[in-house]
């Protein structure tokens, strides 16, 4: 009996029959970190004290028949931009390389009010800017599926310790499909919420407009289940949304009887690797068998996307990380003479490359001369592509699209040309522009047996419409049930 | 664009961000390429598009101004790298 191979609802089953306890989980899966996180290399900072802790409690609760949430007594791990009171948050960079944050993220308050058990901080691209955290100050982390390829980013290490079995779900944030994209390089389920559905506060910002606190899970229940437990309004976030939030466990039901489906035929195109495309096709097909009614259609601004996102994430990103300055909290040069200095060095010795590079094209977008031809230029381009989604979401219930054009890269097979590895990015930055749902979900795996996610995209607050099509097409094949042997 | 070194290291300034000479260098070449690749926009008809005329949904989210208590002072300052008398400490900013 594995208990790292299983979903957060088969334990919470087992805590309830008394097979297993919430410390025995703990040690077990502190056990397997121990076994195999020196290749996998998911975790940045663990708290194995803290976490028995909290499952002596659970247990304790347990014990005496209370009832609980699904969650209570799992353990996981959370992306190391997520504030997590006493446990330290480092963005994966030398900047916050000792930030012990004296709050805790709404995220994670939901999470520990449903007894789940934060274990670790997961590895991440530094800032959440890259899709393989090889931009992580400390280290890439490795895909459990093959250890010689990246296990895509930014969110690389929550999807790297669930696929690895060092955490039964985990947390990270989605901007251009940071959740989406190791989700799929992973084998794993990973869903970006509409815009506002789960708070961001406490969650480091890198481009608020498109940002967005999402997990990553083995399977569709635990997605339902972890929802459940970490949608709602949040009146420390402006952004969050007031509304009426549905059970999502309703949506698990096998039915896409007349079910719209969009397959935009620029997402199938030149550039999209030929196993990718077939493994997509072959799922749209199933849900074709199964009565959903698929067609082809065309959305022409697609291609417009990836500049428009870069510019304005940049001039959020150069704009958002301008608070770290070395004056309150993050790292402070040893060499100033006064505060300019003070506030340039600590920042040039503070950030990566990649972090410079584009506070730097942020700063370049941002000034005078250059506002209205590309910044403004790039808002009224993302407002065209928000249309054009909102169009096609009234006529359709889901978009189907890859993931991404390839599978997992390998370790140092980056792009030499930052433009080109932007455009791994081209199926996901359209949900967040458009602030749309939209979950990667396994459809398959190429000749090397590397993980295929497919996308599936709908209107705003329709995350039911996707959990169900996704639940129905899961049922139908046995991809989840897929481990890497590690 | 055309865009050189100089051009790099006025923008970094702008930020508050030192580089080394090999960093500015190598920015430079990744900018160029980054905005030659964001003007592609240029030739896309917008003008249909009103940036002021906002979405039906958003609306200005308000709250009452209410007392409540707020973090310790030694908790906000726990992070500080240099700290003086409970204040953060930074050099003298005003002669």
């Amino acid at each position: 009996m594995h208990l790292f191979t299983k979903t957060a609802d088969e334990l919470a089953t087992m805590l309830r029959n008394k097979e297993v306890t919430s410390v025995e989980l703990i040690e077990a899966y502190f056990e397997r970190i121990e076994a195999v996180d020196d290749k996998v290399k998911a975790y940045i900072s663990l708290d194995k004290e803290g976490a028995l802790e909290k499952a002596e409690e659970i247990d304790a609760k347990l014990e005496k028949g209370e009832e609980l949430s699904r969650l209570a007594g799992i353990p996981i791990g959370i992306k190391d931009n997520i504030c997590t009171k006493g446990l330290k948050t480092t963005c994966a960079s030398r900047m916050l390389e000792d930030f012990i944050p004296p709050y805790s993220a709404t995220v994670v308050e939901k999470l520990e009010d449903a007894g789940a058990i934060i274990i670790g901080k997961l590895n991440m691209d530094e800032f959440a800017m890259g899709g393989s955290t090889e931009n992580s100050y400390f280290f890439p982390s490795h895909n459990p599926w093959d250890l010689e390829r990246g296990p895509g980013g930014s969110s690389g290490g929550s999807a790297a310790a669930v696929a690895a079995g060092e955490s039964v779900f985990s947390i990270g944030t989605d901007t251009g499909g940071s959740i989406r994209q190791p989700a799929s390089s992973c084998n794993l389920v990973g869903l970006k919420p509409s815009k506002g559905l789960v708070s961001n506060y406490g969650v480091v910002s890198y481009a608020s407009s498109f940002d967005q606190t999402s997990p990553i899970t083995k399977d569709v229940k635990d997605m339902a289940l972890v929802l459940n437990a970490i949608t709602g309004h949040d009146p420390k976030d402006s952004t969050s949304i007031n509304m009426e939030y549905p059970d999502y466990t309703k949506a698990l039901t096998e039915d896409v009887k007349g079910l719209r489906i969009a397959l935009p035929k620029e997402y199938f195109g030149e550039g999209f690797n030929q196993e990718v495309k077939e493994a997509v096709l072959a799922s749209t097909k199933k849900l074709e068998d199964m009565g959903a009614v698929v067609e082809e259609i065309s959305m022409p601004l697609i291609k417009h996307s990836l500049p428009a996102y870069y510019i304005i994430a940049c001039a959020e990103a150069s704009s958002n990380l301008a608070r770290l300055d070395g004056v309150a909290y993050g790292h402070r040069a040893k060499d100033y003479t006064d505060v300019e200095s003070l506030y340039s060095n600590s920042r040039g010795e503070g950030f990566g490359a990649e972090v410079k590079r584009r506070i730097i094209l942020g700063t370049f977008v941002l000034s005078a001369a250059n506002y209205d031809s590309y910044y403004k230029k790039a808002l009224e381009t993302a407002k065209l592509i928000k249309e054009e989604h909102n169009k096609v979401l009234e006529d359709y219930d889901v978009i189907i699209a890859p993931t991404m054009p390839t599978t997992a890269l390998k370790i140092g097979q980056k792009q030499e040309d930052p433009v080109k590895d932007y455009l791994n990015d081209i199926c996901t930055i359209n949900a967040n522009i458009a602030g749309v749902p939209a979950m990667s979900l396994p459809c398959g795996f190429d000749k090397d047996g590397l993980p295929i996610g497919m996308q599936l995209i709908a209107g705003e607050f329709k995350e039911e419409t996707i959990l169900r099509v996704a639940y129905t097409l899961e049922q139908a094949t046995d991809f989840k049930d897929q481990r890497p042997k590690l | 664009m055309g865009l050189n070194k100089k051009d790099v290291l006025k923008l970094a300034g702008l930020a508050h961000l030192s580089l080394t000479e090999s960093e500015a260098e190598e920015f430079a070449k990744d900018l160029d390429k980054m905005v030659s690749f964001a003007e592609e926009l240029q030739g896309l008809d917008t003008s249909s598009i009103d940036l002021e005329d906002r979405d039906t949904n958003v609306y200005n989210v308000l709250r009452k101004d209410e007392v409540k208590p707020s973090m310790a002072k030694e908790e906000l300052l726990a992070n500080a790298p240099e700290q003086k008398e409970g204040c953060f400490f930074v050099p003298q900013i005003v002669e």
